[in-house]
């Protein structure tokens, strides 16, 4: 797609993976309040820098790995501040607080809660994003090795805390 | 809604840490059952949300106007780029890396500067728009008086304007623009007499700010370590430019204009400066054409090439002998610079001239004088 279309781009982009990354941000999250925000600021972010869009393909790979770095919580919380500022969406508890209510309730998401936040993101992106342990690496910018430790012991301790909760 | 997977997970967790065994019945091949349990929980556990309605039309909004901000950010970081850049063009050309194509004899007769398009019809003071990023002119003449200029020499003495009223701010580089040249041609003594004319495009006045220069560029065989550019003094050997005198900074009203007059004036008259051809057969002529015609030969003849001209003449053929024809045609390009920076004016290109000194004159106001024609 040429770069004179990013409108087009991102309405596809839109359509494609906006679904996903609020359920990328809402599993790395403690707030899931915040995180249709810290998905559009991801989309706004990406977007607003042609040299990102460019390439398509690579645009996912992107936006998931702003996802993951604004569901920080240092820079959840300039995003909150930001949103305080220019009020950039709507209270968005409308429509959704069913599916976002559930979602607190949940056991998983309890469960995520207890995880340090590399095993959580290394998780979420594993088996949520459906990357390989060699794309985790790169999202997080860590190596294969720590992927494959913040994996497995992620994966025990989810392990204790769901049954803890069951 | 999970406790049945969970309690699956459990009796497979002996596996996770031997991923790549496939186990049956799995989602994606080597994965554990406990990954792909994990796999479903999380999608099971999101797949209630949705996207809130206005969340696109949001974006649609949102990404250009982040777009806006960047840019702005980068647009002021591009206006100090080009402030600085406004002063680097002469440098340039000093740095003789003009080729020799761009100045031709083309423009010996009239020329032109394409940035006094660029900048001349800009408003006054350089209004808020101005992509250049320039200062308007305030009292105290700006920082852009400030800038150090090539070659500067004190041309004219920044006192206090004497008998013209309350001085005038000096002229900021938005406002002289119009830049103009020419050229006579040469005299029986290969003395070229020319200007620089650049207006006051603004409609306010303002004080023709002190530390103009003019550059004489060497092109082609040309010498640059035998040409100079000093001031003209009375008793000097441009006779023919108005004497030099104490008038003080000039104030150009909203459109009048300043000239620089220029002379130049070759080391050896007839030759334009250049080296005698001492082997004719190599180099075919070193002053074809637009030198006095009937003395460039005797000149040649007489001897008194100057001291360095054995050298001179190496330059030149070698300069030229990869073309295998004609060697480069010696020039000398001129151009100006006001002080504050303004576009430069470029000048006219002075044919066959080697070695030399181009005198100027401090900056004059078009009203009371004009070089002679």
């Amino acid at each position: 797609m040429a770069v004179g279309t990013t409108v087009d781009h991102l309405t596809e982009t839109y359509r494609a993976h906006y679904r996903s990354l609020l359920g990328l941000a809402a599993l790395l999250l403690d707030d899931t309040a915040s995180c249709e925000d810290v998905v559009q600021e991801a989309f706004i972010r990406v977007h607003s820098a042609r040299s990102r869009v460019r390439d398509p393909e690579k645009t996912l790979a992107y936006l998931r790995q702003t996802v993951v770095n604004l569901s920080r919580s240092a820079l959840r919380r300039r995003i909150l501040g930001l949103k305080l500022l220019s009020k950039p969406m709507p209270d968005m508890a409308s429509a959704e607080e069913g599916a976002y209510e559930l979602l607190e309730r949940d056991q998983l998401k309890a469960a995520m809660r207890t995880l340090q936040r590399r095993q959580r993101e290394v998780l979420v992106l594993r088996y949520f994003a459906d990357m390989t342990e060699a794309q985790v690496a790169e999202t997080l910018g860590i190596s294969l090795g720590s992927v494959k430790a913040y994996g497995s012991r992620g994966l025990a301790a989810l392990r204790v805390a769901m049954e803890a909760t069951a | 809604m999970t406790n049945p997977h969970a309690s699956d997970d459990s009796h497979d967790m002996d596996q996770q840490n031997s991923p790549h065994l496939p186990p049956s019945g799995e989602p994606l091949a080597g994965e554990t059952a406990d990954e792909a349990a994990l796999r479903a929980l999380m999608h099971s556990a999101v797949q209630g949300l949705q996207a809130s309605p206005e969340a696109l039309d949001h974006l649609r909004r949102a990404i250009p106007a982040r777009r806006q901000r960047r840019r702005q950010a980068l647009v002021g970081a591009a206006a100090a780029l080009l402030l600085v850049g406004a002063a680097v063009p002469a440098l340039i050309r000093a740095a003789g890396t003009t080729d020799g194509s761009s100045a031709t004899a083309a423009s010996v007769s009239d020329s032109h500067t394409d940035s006094p398009d660029a900048t001349g019809h800009t408003l006054p003071g350089g209004g808020p728009g101005d992509p250049s990023g320039h200062v308007p002119p305030g009292p105290g003449g700006g920082p852009s008086a400030q800038r150090p200029t090539v070659g500067d020499t004190p041309t004219t003495v920044p006192t206090t304007v004497t008998g013209t009223g309350a001085p005038a701010p000096d002229c900021s580089s938005a406002q002289l623009g119009q830049g103009a040249s020419g050229a006579d041609a040469p005299d029986s003594n290969g003395r070229v007499y020319g200007w620089f004319r650049v207006s006051n495009v603004s409609d306010a006045a303002c004080t023709v700010p002190s530390g103009g220069v003019v550059q004489a560029v060497a092109q082609g065989g040309a010498d640059p370590t035998r040409i100079q550019v000093l001031d003209h003094t009375s008793g000097d050997a441009a006779s023919r430019l108005p004497a030099p005198d104490a008038a003080g900074p000039l104030v150009l009203g909203p459109g009048q204009d300043y000239e620089v007059a220029f002379a130049w004036v070759p080391d050896t008259p007839g030759s334009g400066g250049c080296p005698t051809p001492t082997t004719p057969p190599t180099t075919p002529t070193a002053t074809p054409t637009a030198t006095g015609s009937t003395s460039s030969g005797t000149d040649a003849g007489s001897g008194d090439p100057g001291p360095g001209s054995g050298s001179a003449v190496n330059d030149a053929s070698s300069s030229g002998g990869d073309t295998s024809a004609t060697p480069a045609p010696a020039s000398i390009a001129l151009n100006h610079t006001p002080a504050a920076g303004a576009p430069v004016v470029v000048g006219p290109v002075i044919p066959d001239a080697c070695a030399g000194t181009v005198y100027t004159t401090a900056p004059l106001s078009t009203a009371t004088s004009t070089p002679a024609p």
